[in-house]
């Protein structure tokens, strides 16, 4: 019995055929999603045939001369788009999606607002669905403040860092145009290529990049900043712990204004430089990011002798 | 016509007369309670007619259940059960089963009696108490027929080799990540996948009906007179509302039925038509099903599955709960409800969640001040001294599931928590002191509906392994017996028709072999249940 049930999955997973790529859109409520959705579902390029399973499809505006067929929760567009709601079950969601006439170029789901994008993606590593990326929109205007939450602010910094790329929205709100926001992106995503663009069909474009990034739009993904900001990794001297680190980013980041956030973990305690303060946090479990400090920095600074000091401020205190 | 029962003690938990020795009762009203001598202005100029089957009995206000799923528990009434817990099943009693081998052999034997060539699905497997099972474990017990165990918390699935052929589970292993066919585990959303067989199976046939009779034996077993189903339905709104009213409707169904609307879930059904849809299915009412003017919220995870959001120091192992909504959006969800005045119901476990919606009532109440807007916390899991204070001050109610303390006390502490938060969950004793309403639910499958048993744990606050947790947050015997009866009526804004015994309220009883006054609140669970009373109408038991 037992292989019998092994032959038969393997005979399953090997279907040959192309597999749909599959893009999860994430991010919190009010952070962009619906907005996307809408501009993707009515600037879809020609002939690119797309589903977007969505939380609830009574928040998607489409327009109504887009409208082709309307059966239940499901909404055929003339372009050859289909939107629906994700229902009882993602799963069965997307096999009735993928399993009837109906040609597919490309999936992309949203993630409800308080769910972690990367296991809704899991979904797309299936038989006949391949996963193409995590885009996760970032509202400028209040990710800094909602990070900090007791209540959401750890759900918040998880979306970002499975994010393959973030969408950084509203930043045409703020009077720093998403400075801030973008900094606090590049400490909690430090290798995760950020899009700052108030244009709607500009995300469209990266949504349907899907992982492939680069072809995104017209530039570069970490100089496709329309923010002008610099990062910046340090390696810290072996043997240096978080009180080492601390006390060098003090003394550094007093004589060194362009610095605007920084973070690093090491020895299980978490450094932070944010609003011109240092401190050290705990950090529950295992950091992947163990010894290296991301700094980021107004585009004019002088990265070489920061890290420079830095170096030797934390060499001389480790001595000490 | 007046009918007098007379009886060894009445408890009206009417404080301005706690005892009497009979109830006088006219069309199912109580015309007046007191002793055989005091009714006489009544029975002296009144046909009449003394009643003394339960002269040897105690009488308590029929018991009250503010918030159970009967259409949940009607589905599991089709399944087999090995539970953790000893049940009060419409067949008889099931005892509780604790360790692995204890399970397996109980499985084994459930199967041999088993009808041939029938799927087995058995509920109340819990790893905490019977430890892993997987398919080679089923397997080992028959390979003839598909077994499928279905987790006490409903979050999970476990099957044998002909149960994944069964659920097709290799297919949904194609579409769903939390199906796991080398271990037979099929969980979250993979479960659902499992439940598109099971579902059919179990109430398949029109079999929901039948089920739903069992229900309302279990419902009458527990001396219980009136139900809230907090968030109703179960599949199609339209469907189960039309099953309702044919089948807990009616002279022999001796319990009364509120229906709580879940926003949400009639979004979810009919989009836009919503409201439209509430409106219609209100109209429809009858005399046993009716609709309470209340919606109920969602705040944080599950209780029974770690789920609940907790504050620092959080989880012993580090591990997050889950929110159902967004914690900074309650009061949006909330608001056309609260501005309408209905009653807000909102489904809290831990102290997170808590603050979360204790910050949406503190928004919507300085919007909108209301008066005894007798909004209720569900659940009541984990909370804090500061909380307590902070509900009392925005006139916000607890309902508990006390019975968690019992079954799931002594692991919360072990594995969860710690001892000093898992000790003062379900902190009533500090919701009183702070003049709280407090009341009790079993939420139906939950915890068993035997509202006696969980006054007499939140009264004793012992678990199962016998430990004591926080004496300080007791509740009194009095307060205990008035959270499933006075208080939950008071909940459910009913507190004027039911839950104690007075003049002009509706008739409704239990009768008790034992005066719970006298025995102490450990000995609770078994005081014989002999019959209730709903409207005038006396259901026997047994």
């Amino acid at each position: 019995m037992a292989d019998l049930m092994a032959d038969r999955v393997a005979d399953r997973s090997e279907i040959p055929g192309e597999r749909i790529p599959m893009v999860v859109l994430g991010g919190w409520l009010g952070s962009g999603k619906t907005t996307l959705v809408n501009r993707l579902l009515s600037v879809a390029p020609a002939g690119e045939r797309i589903a977007v399973v969505v939380n609830d499809i009574g928040d998607v505006d489409i327009d109504g001369g887009l409208i082709a067929a309307r059966h239940g929760d499901t909404v055929e567009l003339s372009n050859g788009c289909v939107c629906c709601s994700i229902g009882d079950s993602l799963a069965t969601t997307l096999r009735d999606l993928v399993m009837t006439d109906r040609p597919l170029d490309r999936i992309v789901v949203e993630a409800s607002g308080v769910a972690e994008p990367g296991r809704v993606a899991a979904y797309g590593d299936r038989r006949r669905i391949r996963p193409d990326g995590v885009v996760v929109c970032v509202d400028a205007v209040d990710v800094v403040a909602r990070s900090d939450s007791h209540r959401v602010g750890e759900l918040v910094r998880r979306q970002v860092a499975t994010a393959d790329v973030l969408i950084l929205t509203k930043t045409d709100l703020l009077d720093d145009g998403g400075r801030a926001a973008r900094g606090w992106c590049c400490e909690h995503a430090p290798d995760t290529p950020v899009i700052a663009a108030v244009d709607a069909d500009r995300w469209v474009a990266v949504v349907l990049a899907g992982a492939d990034v680069d072809d995104a739009g017209p530039s570069e993904p970490a100089d496709a900043l329309d923010l002008p900001i610099a990062t910046r990794t340090w390696i810290a001297p072996d043997g240096a712990d978080a009180e080492n680190v601390a006390d060098a980013l003090r003394l550094v980041s007093d004589a060194e204004p362009s610095i605007i956030r920084a973070k690093g973990v090491f020895g299980g305690s978490a450094v932070h430089l944010a609003g011109g303060r240092v401190t050290i946090d705990p950090v529950v479990g295992a950091h992947p990011a163990e010894g290296r400090l991301v700094l980021v920095a107004s585009p004019d600074w002088d990265a070489e002798r920061v890290v420079g000091a830095l170096g030797r401020a934390c060499t001389e205190m480790h001595d000490a | 016509m007046i009918t007098v029962y007379t009886a060894r003690r009445v408890h009206t938990m009417d404080p301005s007369q706690p005892e009497a020795t009979a109830v006088a009762v006219r069309d199912g009203r109580i015309v007046e309670v007191g002793s055989i001598d005091s009714l006489q202005p009544w029975l002296s100029r009144h046909e009449h007619n003394v009643d003394d089957r339960f002269a040897d009995h105690v009488i308590l206000p029929g018991l009250i259940d503010p918030h159970l799923h009967p259409g949940l528990i009607a589905l599991l009434l089709a399944c087999e059960w090995i539970p953790p817990e000893s049940w009060n099943l419409p067949g008889g009693r099931v005892d509780a089963v604790h360790g692995r081998d204890a399970f397996l052999a109980r499985l084994a034997e459930v199967e041999a009696g088993h009808p041939a060539g029938e799927p087995l699905v058995a509920f109340g497997w819990h790893a905490q108490f019977h430890g892993d099972i997987e398919r080679v474990d089923l397997d080992a017990v028959t390979t003839d027929r598909p077994i499928v165990l279905w987790q006490r918390s409903f979050h999970e699935l476990r099957a044998n080799s002909p149960a994944l052929e069964w659920l097709d589970a290799a297919e949904g292993a194609a579409w769903d990540p939390h199906i796991d066919l080398d271990r037979g585990r099929l969980w979250e959303s993979g479960m659902s996948w499992g439940l598109q067989t099971l579902d059919p199976h179990l109430m398949g046939d029109g079999r929901l009906g039948e089920l739903l009779e069992g229900v309302a034996d279990m419902i009458h077993r527990g001396g219980v007179t009136t139900i809230a189903d907090a968030g109703w339905g179960l599949t199609d709104l339209d469907d189960y509302l039309e099953t309702l009213l044919s089948v807990h409707e009616g002279p022999d169904v001796p319990f009364r039925q509120y229906l709580m609307p879940s926003p949400g879930r009639y979004r979810m059904q009919y989009g836009d038509a919503a409201t439209e849809k509430l409106t219609e299915h209100e109209t429809r009412a009858s005399e046993r099903i009716r609709f309470l003017h209340a919606g109920k919220y969602f705040a944080d995870g599950a209780f029974i599955a770690q789920l609940m959001q907790l504050g620092d120091p959080g989880y012993i192992d580090g591990h997050e709960g889950a929110w159902m909504a967004d914690p900074d959006q309650i009061a949006r969800h909330i608001r056309p409800f609260w501005q309408a005045g209905r009653q807000v119901n909102i489904h809290v476990n831990g102290d997170l969640g808590m603050d979360a919606a204790l910050d949406a009532i503190d928004t919507v109440l300085h919007e909108a001040p209301r008066f005894d807007h007798r909004t209720i916390i569900h659940h009541f899991g984990i909370s804090t001294q500061a909380q307590s204070r902070r509900m009392a001050a925005l006139g916000v109610s607890a309902q508990a599931n006390g019975y968690y303390l019992r079954l799931f006390g002594d692991a919360f502490i072990d594995h969860w928590l710690g001892t000093e938060r898992a000790s003062q969950m379900t902190r009533l004793g500090s919701a009183r002191r702070n003049g709280i309403s407090v009341a009790l639910h079993s939420d139906l499958p939950m915890g068993p509906i035997e509202p006696m048993l969980a006054a007499s744990v939140v009264a004793t606050r012992t678990s199962a392994s016998g430990t004591v947790l926080a004496p300080e947050e007791r509740l009194s015997a009095y307060d205990a017996i008035a959270a499933v009866t006075i208080e939950a009526a008071w909940q459910l804004r009913l507190d004027h028709e039911i839950g104690s015994l007075a003049a002009g309220k509706s008739a409704d009883m239990v009768v008790l072999a034992d005066d719970p006054f006298e025995t102490g609140p450990a000995a609770w669970p078994d005081i014989a249940i002999e019959a209730t009373v709903m409207g005038g109408t006396v259901y026997p038991i047994g």
